[in-house]
């Protein structure tokens, strides 16, 4: 039984896997380590996952679903949705409760059930490469992601077959996979330019605790735009040479596209790429019309720079909600493919006043980071002792360190230096070293975004604010607003605005059989428990008859345990059916 | 009142076995007489670095992470602890709530800690902190001619325009006399409209 890390990417997927002190880029039977995170559903009622369904992107677009980690965990009304509405060719139809629905070949799946399509893959490679079970995952999503994304990434894993051991957050495994977080205080900027989403991400490093100060993101920005802007200029080459427009069939399109994309990875260690394209169209007389395509590198950072640009605007804004200064950040870590062009590290170094780190592979470092914390998480270590407690009210004060010190018998091994054992990973390229299980730090993670109850008015009160430590819990009293009350809900958000319906709403409690009373007269506890693993249970109190009824908070669009299990064996029937096999 | 905390008391007295020489129960018993200075070990007169320091060893210590392989009564027992130092964390490194804290710890009559009543986040519950009621305004209508009046102040108040829900809730008033709902409605929005606005 082993445990992974994956890094559940809008465009590609990476799982890893660390053991006594190393960790490995778990890679498919050919040998790739990027799984596209495409699904697709052929006619034969066969599902394909990766590169195969990528493939059929062109020629059967209507049943072939990308980037589903736009749309997770938002509701029907969202503007994501509608936007994927116009943009995705696939079908989507409002579902239970607000949660919207892919429908493809007359089948209905949740977003989450497209996400464990990919899951699955990813566990069957897994243990492919290990040649063992793989039970349980750390999952990662983007800073940004509120309660609800969080929650229905966690199900996608339970419906493959996996216990989430943690759902973290992105730049968070990055900065893990590099070992930081060891010395005393280190401020770490986290630049994630990948395929199709831009994101920077400001962490405040002290010890063991990991603060996110600030995050910011561009959805629609990424590699890919790059990759059209080199396919447009390839058509027009080719207009010029042909007198016929590739734009004009998208399947040619397409073909230009995944050359742009090969022109844009041989530029970045080139000076120079040349590309050859046969039969790109068919001229008159059905003659086969080929072109030869030269780019140089400053002709690609031409095409670049504005969006480039773009990504600095956006780290600019991180900055500001951080109120800092882009010099304060003691390490860059670069992540995303499109950070491997030689003009995004030098305006990146330009704009923070020193070189980003780069030495774990930016397509895998969150994955390896992920990985490092699925170890940290299940891997024995000394078992750690408390310290006799404090006497109440006593003046002389210990420190806890010092009181701790003659107490604990088997120090905790801290990390080596984690250069050198970086540089030696270099020599050996899927293997990398980890600081061992008991010297990884802790993560005292935190809320993302403000946890508000709606009040009267239409207006909010903060019960958990932005950025608390979790685990943590708080309370919070609230009265009846009518007479004779005997039914309270209370409404739950999250987001940072003052009027309630401008947050993200995540569910509601209900609590009956009130005394019936004046308006004002009884007194609600609401109380707020979110667990280590970011998960928000809430209980409302009825303090007047000092009943310690609770409720829990259902949250919007989310499966329930129940319909987790109908949706695996679902997909169990489903498979038997189609007796697909797992790929080893 | 507390309930975590009283649940994790309950739960401190149903230990296991091992209770007398596991300190982490000794610690949950007296958490709530603990100051947040004597729960992080620090002097009165910390600096926020100090806080963050003493913090951050306590996180190391009583981090649920940092105790996987321990018993489930165990784990719940730090967890409680744990939640304690967050919330100690986020007192004494805010200026506005640590010198609430530090007047309500020198108001102590006799000098014992009160963790008990005092609750960094709350304030007394105001006509602002209630709770939507089951009903909309437009369902405790009895008058037909207040109906549309109350209809449209809920939409208002759902927007959060204010002045003009105060309008409708007048006119909803004068229509409906004696509606103990829209009155307490009309009472809330003239209190919010009278507090300095919200961000």
């Amino acid at each position: 039984m082993a445990v992974v890390g994956i890094d559940l990417g809008t465009t590609n997927t990476v799982v890893a896997h660390a053991r006594a002190g190393n960790v490995r880029v778990l890679a498919d039977g050919d040998g790739r380590r990027l799984l596209p995170s495409v699904v697709s559903f052929p006619p034969n009622g066969e599902v394909l996952v990766g590169q195969r369904a990528k493939e059929r992107r062109i020629v059967d677009a209507k049943n072939t679903v990308a980037s589903v980690k736009r749309l997770i965990g938002r509701s029907w009304d969202s503007d994501e949705i509608k936007r994927a509405k116009n943009r995705y060719a696939f079908e989507l139809k409002e579902g239970p409760s607000h949660g919207p629905l892919i429908v493809v070949r007359g089948h209905e799946h949740t977003l989450s059930e497209i996400s464990a399509f990919v899951l699955e893959r990813a566990r069957a490679i897994a243990e492919g490469r290990l040649g063992e079970s793989v039970d349980r995952a750390v999952i990662t999503v983007p800073a940004h992601f509120n309660e609800l994304q969080r929650a229905a990434t966690k199900v996608a894993g339970r419906v493959a077959g996996l216990d989430v051991l943690r759902i973290i957050n992105e730049p968070t495994a990055a900065a893990l996979a590099y070992g930081l977080g060891r010395t005393e205080h280190e401020r770490v900027a986290v630049y994630d330019f990948g395929g199709g989403t831009f994101d920077c991400t400001l962490l405040q490093l002290s010890g063991s605790v990991f603060e996110v100060l600030a995050t910011a993101g561009d959805s629609f920005l990424g590699g890919d735009d790059l990759d059209t802007a080199i396919a447009e200029r390839i058509a027009e080459a080719f207009l010029r040479a042909h007198r016929t427009d590739p734009r004009a069939d998208p399947q040619a399109f397409e073909q230009l596209l995944v050359g742009a994309e090969r022109v844009k990875v041989e530029l970045s260690a080139a000076d120079h790429a040349q590309l050859s394209l046969q039969d790109v169209a068919f001229g008159l007389g059905g003659a086969h019309l080929d072109l030869t395509f030269a780019m140089t590198r400053s002709e690609l950072d031409a095409l670049a720079a504005p969006l480039i640009e773009r990504t600095f605007a956006v780290c600019q804004e991180a900055l500001s909600i951080a109120g800092l200064p882009g010099s304060a950040f003691d390490k860059v870590i670069l992540v995303g493919g499109s950070t491997r062009i030689p003009l995004v590290r030098r305006r990146v170094e330009q704009f923070f006043g020193r070189p980003p780190l780069d030495r774990v592979n930016p397509d895998e470092v969150v994955a390896v980071g992920a990985a490092i914390q699925a170890a940290a998480l299940t891997e024995a270590r000394p078992r750690r002792d408390i310290p006799p407690a404090p006497i109440p009210g006593a003046r002389n004060i210990q420190r806890m360190a010092d009181a701790a010190e003659d107490f604990i018998e088997d120090e905790v091994t801290l990390s080596t230096d984690m250069t050198a054992l970086l540089a030696e990973r270099e020599k050996r390229s899927s293997v990398r070293p980890m600081p061992a299980a008991d010297g990884a730090p802790i993560l005292v993670d935190v809320t993302p975004r403000a946890l508000v109850v709606e009040t009267v008015g239409g207006w909010r009160d903060v019960v958990v604010q932005r950025n608390a430590k979790i685990p943590c819990e708080r309370t919070r009293a609230f009265t009846t607003s009518t007479d004779g009350q005997t039914v309270v809900r209370v409404r739950v958000a999250q987001g940072e605005e003052a009027t309630f319906d401008k947050n993200t709403f995540l569910g509601e409690v209900e609590l009956s059989g009130i005394r019936p009373a004046r308006r004002g007269e009884v007194t609600i506890q609401v109380r707020f428990e979110v667990d280590e693993s970011g998960t928000l249970q809430v209980f409302a109190t009825d303090l007047s008859t000092g009943r310690e009824a609770y409720a829990m908070l259902q949250l919007v669009g989310i499966a329930g345990a129940e319909s987790v299990a109908a949706m695996r064996a679902r997909r169990e029937a489903h498979q038997q059916q189609q007796g697909i096999r797992r790929a080893t | 009142m507390w309930l975590g905390v009283l649940s994790a008391a309950r739960l401190g007295k149903e230990r296991p076995m091992t209770a007398k020489e596991e300190p982490i129960f000794a610690w949950l018993q007296v958490l709530d007489e603990l100051t947040y200075y004597e729960l992080f070990g620090i002097a009165s007169e910390a600096n926020t670095d100090e806080v963050r320091e003493a913090f951050h060893e306590f996180c190391d210590m009583f981090h649920p992470d940092r105790h996987v392989a321990r018993h489930f009564e165990e784990r719940q027992a730090l967890s409680a602890i744990f939640k304690r130092g967050t919330e100690a964390y986020l007192v004494l490194t805010d200026a506005g709530l640590r010198g609430h804290y530090d007047t309500q710890l020198s108001v102590r009559p006799d000098g014992l800690p009160q963790r008990m009543s005092f609750s960094p986040l709350s304030r007394p519950p105001s006509l602002s902190s209630r709770l939507p009621g089951p009903v909309s305004l437009e369902d405790s209508v009895r008058s037909p001619s207040a109906r549309p009046f109350a209809r449209r102040a809920d939409e208002l108040l759902r927007g959060g325009d204010l002045q003009h829900a105060k309008l409708q809730l007048v006119m909803a008033n004068h229509r409906d006399p004696g509606n103990a709902t829209l009155e307490g409605a009309l009472r809330d929005v003239e209190t919010q409209l009278a507090l300095p606005r919200r961000r």
